[in-house]
């Protein structure tokens, strides 16, 4: 499988497909940025799609990051077939896996067709149906914005198996198109977006489209079960595209802050510009702290990722938007200007992270029907040792889909050790004074949102306003435990101007608990302007 | 505060979003030629020409309402047909000669255009460093150099230039040119600038080859260019973000339209608790954003010496109520944001023609430095033996002299009419801010600054708006939403806790107004009457 | 085992109507909790109640199975009295 150097020297190996101008003139023409996708193809990077027992899902992340971090609109329009294909890798027969793996290893494109026309979020009002046939299915309907709608070589369509619907009223089907009669796929016309303008953001009608047996991913009645669990991989997949556009938009940042001149200076001269500039660098290394734990807990805890994946795409786009809102302010009308490589296209493009794949308001709803368990939880400060530390480094165990579950019934080991965490933390003898204050009121957050936790029910009929702000701060308190962890297993022998002080994870723990620190905010920023290769020291 | 009918009148002409055209044009990246037409035949010029030059220019918060009813339907006509020549005659009102003043208002009333050509790429907000020069010549001067990212200066009739006029860095090294374009030979057009938002906007630049012009084109003299600039913009930076809160207005319309119709989980978006708490929110805050913006327009009046403070606080405080809010809603709309076609296609562009509100004209952070270098006077005098509040300040309904231009000063010597009016409450406040300014040394307030230095004009304007609010409020006539208390514990609810929702019932107050505007057809900021609704709809 | 039944069943109409926002004398056992707008996602935070309550483990998606209190108590019951 190709490794993520190899993709990188690739970038410059290959300046046609990847020139920043050619990418800006097919986003401002609405074009397919065909070259770089068959770029992609023919390094293998889809190899990096397949998910089974021997995969490494965080070193293909890496790999999604890195493409990302190049052309946004690219990572999208070809990391789709990863989305496509996952609820067969959770639960396709091993016939199914192996032919499907064959395929995309070879090149081909699937899409995940879950959106209807007037149903985006709600996965059970979908009215496309799967009707028995002989031995097989006829499926007709529509599916509507879909990435890769029209160039999808194949699709894995939720369609309803039962007319009442209902948890298990669907079923999950891998339609080949090339296997469909004259007339059953008809594309649709492809959706003017505001970012990604190029992917092909369309999608399809099925008329009469009738599949055999083997079509069928799971049971008849699996497939919102068999989807709910694919999300659950797909939504921690989104957090590298959030990551790739945070680290384009922090190199674009750099430049212009370090060379920008105003009032006989430069940008980074001034105070105040660089506050803003470590400020952003917290929230995207708070973002990453959470992405990489989560993309980690696919092998090391598959039976969290119910949480996990909630948190982890609500918290991280959220965040990374965030952060390039300060950007922006920074950057003025620099970053206002339709120019190759520009900042503004990294901005639109972005935004498309907290929409698809599940919604930042649909994984806090995912998450808050959990809640009062999790606090639970919390509260009895029982976790999977061996699980959080192989979410935060070391060796992973093989991943193992029999593992995932819809509801996790031990909560999430990350958050519950948060306690255990700060204990080792202030035992810890490199841990400076500036992180040992933080802990007190991080503890402190950590109960408050213990007791509200459990006091909350989750009621039907919308949940209430104020209990989005309380999932959000679990989210916030996952990203503290994720940032502590790191810390403790990385700093006996990691260094770098973000390591000194434990100025990353302080500059990070500011943030979390909205206790602004202006000097570790400065001494962030001086650190990414100061020393290229800061943020990698992070990474790790 | 009640609209001058022809506000109203205006957006008959216009007529109601969304409309295809609109998009249309600024998929083109053109101005809206409908539009276009319409403000020529409605003279929109004659909006910026004060009543004694012969214009219909009387009150600066008609004139922003009138330009409210061109943001709501197209923000882009908005800033690409009007205000960039307004910024350009407000600096020939403030220091134009007789000859000088006839000769504007005569471009503007016949339907003609004057380009602001301040702005140099290279510079940004720094006008002290521009470099485009107009050396003094027996003959007059010669003009040399190049303005960029300037609206219309390929079609406007007229310029205003600020150039500079002495080599020697210092505040009157440069001077304001008004010229006929027609007599400006040797002046190249420079390729026009793209840009994500304003589309439809013609931002071009000139570079100047050696060019003469008459030495009678200097606006107030040689030197006095960045003192007249600094007054006008008294004027500008408080108009401008007030009219982008027309494109709030047409968001939210935009969001209320979609959610009221859209089916999720067995009812429509607006029955969920969320939902409606984010839309009361956006709401409380347009209003926010009308009220502080309307307060400081009646000061351009009533306190012109003043006015300068609250100018500047403005354009800190409103753009980012703005933005941010329109950020709330575009997560509300989801996917449909995110699309360029259908019932909500306008949506996004409305979010991109936002962006330039905090960063264009003068950016946030250089009323900071404005702002900033006043406060130790203030904190010494103004907020110690307080100056009498002028009659009528807080009353937007009220009367007001007629706009002027030539009372406006540098600094507003330590007198803040404004402070003298906040409540008892925030007096704490106001008296721990005061200690902090004082202690401030002369190094302190330059634009190298501290972050912690610069908070506390973010500590100031917060002061100042939570005032208007509360005094709007108790001095507003006893109907409409302003005297309902509702608006004023929403407004100071959002001020004090701005990531904790409204509480229920109150939500639900403040919601029961928005939706009953938007079922009436009627605008949601403070005059809420202009009609917005389609003509099939429209209340006559 | 028709006490216990009873109790779960008991139990479980106080929680459903937690959710609903209801009396429990409002909720019909024999009415599926779909009909009461009790949603899919909702229905996974139930099953994770009851495992919590009766300290059980259970299939996450037992309520979309068992779509009523009155199958959800009996298959609850026939769990609970199986258990070692």
């Amino acid at each position: 499988m190709i490794s993520l150097a190899a993709v990188e020297r690739a970038f410059e190996d290959d300046p046609g497909a990847w020139s920043p101008e050619v990418l800006a003139e097919a986003d401002e023409r609405e074009e397919f940025p065909v070259g770089a996708v068959e770029a992609l193809d023919a390094l293998g990077v889809a190899a990096h799609y397949v998910l089974g027992p021997d995969c490494d899902f965080p070193r293909s992340a890496a790999v999604l990051r890195a493409v990302a971090r190049r052309d946004l609109t690219v990572a999208i329009a070809h990391g789709k077939t990863f989305l496509g294909s996952a609820p067969v890798w959770v639960a396709g027969s091993a016939a199914q896996v192996d032919g499907l793996a064959e395929r995309v290893r070879g090149g081909a494109s699937v899409c995940l067709a879950l959106s209807e026309p007037e149903h985006g979020a709600d996965l059970l009002a979908g009215e496309v149906t799967a009707t028995p046939v002989g031995r097989g299915w006829s499926l007709d309907g529509e599916k509507w914005p879909i990435n890769n709608g029209t160039r999808g070589d194949l699709a894995t369509v939720l369609a309803r198996t039962d007319p009442a619907g209902g948890g298990r009223g669907f079923g999950v089907f891998l339609v080949d198109r090339a296997g469909l009669a004259d007339g059953a796929w008809r594309c649709l016309p492809k959706a003017r977006t505001h970012g990604i303008r190029g992917a092909d953001i369309s999608g399809f009608a099925l008329r009469d489209a009738v599949v055999g047996p083997e079509a069928l991913v799971g049971g008849a009645g699996d497939g919102v079960a068999v989807v709910l669990k694919a999300l659950q991989i797909t939504r921690i997949a989104c957090t590298s595209l959030s990551l790739g556009a945070a680290d384009h938009a922090l190199r674009l940042a750099v430049r212009f802050v370090a060379g920008r001149r105003l009032y006989g200076r430069t940008l980074a001269d001034l105070p105040h510009a660089r506050r803003t500039l470590g400020r952003v660098v917290a929230r995207v290394l708070a973002a990453e702290a959470v992405a990489l734990v989560a993309t980690r807990s696919v092998h090391a805890s598959p039976d969290e990722l119910g949480v996990v994946s909630a948190v982890a795409k609500a918290f991280v786009p959220t965040t990374v938007q965030d952060a390039l809102g300060l950007l922006a302010e920074l950057l003025g009308s620099r970053g206002f200007l339709v120019e190759p490589d520009g900042f503004a296209k990294v901005e639109r493009d972005h935004r498309v992270v907290g929409i698809f794949d599940g919604s930042t308001v649909v994984n806090r709803t995912l998450l808050l029907t959990q809640l009062p368990r999790l606090g639970r939880l919390l509260a009895r400060r029982r976790y999977d040792a061996d699980g959080v530390r192989a979410a935060v480094a070391g060796d992973l165990p093989p991943f193992d889909r029999d593992r995932l579950t819809l509801v996790s019934a031990t909560g999430c080991a990350v958050v519950q050790s948060l306690p255990d965490a700060v204990d080792r933390v202030r035992a810890h003898p490199l841990a400076p004074e500036g992180l040992l204050a933080l802990t007190g009121p991080l503890l402190a957050e950590a109960d408050a949102v213990r007791d509200e936790a459990i006091a909350f029910t989750p009621t039907v009929g919308g949940l209430p306003a104020a209990a989005y702000r309380l999932a959000e701060r679990y989210e916030n308190l996952f990203a503290a435990a994720a940032c502590l962890h790191r810390w403790l297993a990385h700093v006996d022998h990691a260094d770098g101007p973000l390591w000194t002080d434990a100025r990353w994870v302080r500059g990070c723990l500011a943030h979390l608990l909205d206790r602004p620190d202006d000097a570790v905010s400065d001494a962030l920023a001086r650190a990414v302007l100061d020393h290229p290769g800061a943020l990698s020291d992070v990474t790790r | 505060m009640t609209a001058p009918a022809r506000a109203d009148a205006l957006a008959r002409l216009l007529g109601a979003p969304p409309d295809a055209a609109v998009l249309d044009a600024d998929e083109r990246a053109e101005p809206w030629p409908e539009g276009e037409r319409i403000l020529a035949e409605y003279g929109l010029g004659a909006e910026f020409v004060p009543v004694a030059h012969g214009g219909r220019l009387d009150r600066f918060d008609h004139l922003v309402e009138v330009l409210r009813s061109v943001y709501r339907r197209d923000p882009a006509l908005g800033l690409g047909y009007g205000v960039g020549s307004f910024i350009a005659a407000a600096a020939v009102w403030t220091a134009g000669d007789e000859r000088q003043t006839a000769s504007a208002a005569r471009t503007l009333l016949s339907g003609g255009r004057i380009a602001a050509a301040f702005h140099e790429t290279a510079h940004g907000n720094d006008l002290a460093a521009v470099d485009c020069a107009a050396t003094p010549t027996p003959d007059g001067l010669l003009l040399h150099g190049r303005k960029e990212v300037v609206a219309n200066i390929g079609r406007a009739e007229a310029l205003v230039v600020f150039a500079r006029t002495d080599p020697r860095p210092g505040p009157r090294a440069h001077s304001l040119l008004l010229l006929d374009r027609a007599t400006v030979r040797d002046a190249t057009d420079l390729p026009r600038h793209a840009t994500t938002g304003m589309r439809g906007v013609l931002l071009g630049g000139l570079d100047f080859d050696h060019v003469p012009v008459p030495a009678d084109s200097v606006l107030g003299g040689l030197g006095t260019g960045l003192e007249t600039a600094l007054k006008a913009f008294q004027v500008t930076r408080a108009t401008l973000p007030a009219m982008a809160t027309g494109v709030l207005d047409t968001a939210l319309r935009i969001a209320v339209d979609h959610l009221s119709t859209r089916r999720l989980y067995g009812g429509t978006a607006l029955d969920l608790p969320h939902v409606r708490s984010v839309l009361a929110g956006v709401f409380t805050d347009l209003l926010r954003a009308e009220v502080f913006a309307a307060v400081a327009l009646r000061a351009l009046h009533l306190a012109p010496g003043s006015a300068g403070l609250y100018s500047a606080a403005v354009k800190i405080a409103v753009p980012r109520l703005l933005l941010d809010a329109v950020d709330r809603l575009a997560d509300l709309l989801g996917a449909h944001f995110y699309l360029r076609g259908g019932p909500s296609g306008l949506f996004q562009k409305l979010l991109r023609d936002l962006a330039p509100v905090g960063f264009g004209h003068v950016a946030r952070a250089a009323c900071q430095s404005t702002l900033l270098p006043q406060l130790p006077r203030l904190a010494a005098r103004g907020w110690t033996t307080p100056t009498p509040v002028p009659d009528g300040l807080f009353t937007l309904d009220g009367d007001l002299p007629p706009a002027a231009f030539d009372r406006f000063t540098l600094h507003a010597g330590g007198r803040d009419p404004l402070a003298a009016a906040v409540a008892d409450e925030d007096r704490p406040d106001l008296a721990d801010l005061a200690a902090s300014c004082a202690s401030l040394r002369p190094a302190d307030l330059g634009v190298t600054a501290t972050p912690a230095h610069y908070d506390l004009t973010t500590r100031y304007v917060r002061l100042l708006a939570r005032t208007t609010w509360r005094r709007a409020h108790l001095d507003h006539p006893a109907r409409g939403f302003l005297a309902d208390p509702a608006w004023s514990r929403a407004a100071l609810h959002r001020s004090d806790h701005p990531r904790v929702p409204l509480p229920e019932p109150l939500a639900e107050a403040v919601l029961g107004e928005l939706l009953e505007r938007h079922r009436a057809g009627r605008s949601f900021g403070l005059t809420a009457r202009t009609p917005t609704a389609r003509p099939d709809s429209r209340e006559e | 085992m028709a006490d216990d039944t009873r109790d779960v069943r008991a139990w479980l109409v106080e929680r459903v109507a937690t959710y609903l926002r209801r009396a429990p004398e409002d909720v019909d056992t024999s009415v599926a909790l779909t009909e009461y707008g009790l949603d899919s996602l909702t229905a996974l935070a139930l099953s994770a109640d009851l495992e919590d309550r009766y300290d059980l483990e259970l299939d996450p998606a037992l309520a979309w199975d068992h779509p009523t209190i009155d199958a959800l108590a009996a298959k609850l019951t026939e769990l609970i009295g199986a258990r070692p």
